[in-house]
């Protein structure tokens, strides 16, 4: 129940940020639920990927590389 | 103790967006607490500073620092940390409104060759005591002439909403405050606890109208002992 309140409270920091509370998400899945696990990881995954990567990590990287040259 | 809510993060990002070097100044004692601007919250807000501001592409620099208290001078004389501090363009403190003026005020006495810049990232609030996990309630008000005696040690100036003196007015419904369902009537309480302790009768004089002369009304206050004065 905490990690769940923690992972709600995070989620509003994200958004806070403007990084977006869907990079983060919280799931109950028992140690017998095999195909439940592997459906909620394609789910993420998918999730991700629309997502795109943290702009955050792209623009820190661009800018090491303008620092470099 | 005292407690406080973080500033908005927009409102903090506002009032830090044109410096370019800022420390997030946390302190350990009431805000740690009321867990409002202790060391994780210090760590969170430069961190979430320096992720947003990162997203906008502005380049900044946010450290995070902590003292024990910003409202004693003994706290903060450390030479290091002095050194950051002037190195800093502002200083972002989330500590309470007394922490935030009083580092204010003492880092532009020992710190003479430039300004220091002070903001607050927390808007104090109240008085209150940590009635369970993750809740703080107002207690006091700091009305200088405590009642608590007559009223079984139930603050009827911070918590009754009138602040009234002479027991509940019309609006207490079931235990509860007209202003609000959720909050108690006061008087409903101090009747309760009288009426435990064997004192009701307490309630029956007529109580005086108060004077507010020793609260905040009667104009900003000091408290001096002599004794220790050197």
């Amino acid at each position: 129940m905490r990690a769940a309140k923690r992972v709600e409270y995070t989620k509003k920091l994200l958004n806070e940020i403007g990084l977006g509370s869907e990079r983060l998400d919280f799931f109950h899945i028992a140690a017998s639920e095999a195909p439940m696990f592997a459906e909620t990881v394609r789910t993420m995954s998918e999730r991700a990927k629309e997502l795109g990567p943290n702009p955050y990590r792209i623009k820190l990287q661009q800018e090491t590389k303008k620092d470099k040259e | 103790m005292i407690t406080a809510d973080r500033k908005p993060f927009e409102e903090i990002k506002e009032s830090i967006k044109d410096y370019e070097k800022i420390m997030v100044l946390g302190c350990e004692t009431c805000v740690a607490v009321c867990q409002a601007g202790g060391e994780k919250e210090a760590e969170i807000l430069a961190s979430e500073l320096r992720l947003a501001f990162g997203n906008e592409g502005k380049k900044i620099e946010v450290n995070d620092e902590l003292v024990v208290r910003q409202c004693d001078d003994e706290f903060m004389g450390d030479p290091e940390f002095l050194k950051k501090v002037k190195e800093a363009d502002v200083i972002l403190s989330i500590a309470c409104g007394v922490g935030v003026q009083h580092a204010c005020n003492y880092f532009n006495r020992v710190i003479t060759d430039k300004p220091i810049r002070v903001i607050p990232g927390l808007n104090t609030t109240f008085m209150g005591a940590n009635i369970d996990v993750g809740l703080w309630e107002e207690r006091c008000l700091g009305c200088g002439d405590c009642v608590l005696e007559k009223t079984g040690g139930i603050c009827p100036i911070a918590r009754c909403a009138k602040s009234l003196l002479n027991g509940p007015c019309g609006g207490s419904s079931n235990g509860k405050c007209e202003i609000n369902k959720d909050t108690d009537c006061a008087w409903h309480l101090i009747i309760e606890r009288l009426e435990a302790l064997g004192e009701l009768e307490r309630i029956k004089p007529v109580e005086m109208y108060k004077d507010w002369r020793p609260s905040h009304s009667g104009g900003p206050r000091k408290r001096v002992r002599e004794d220790l004065r050197l």
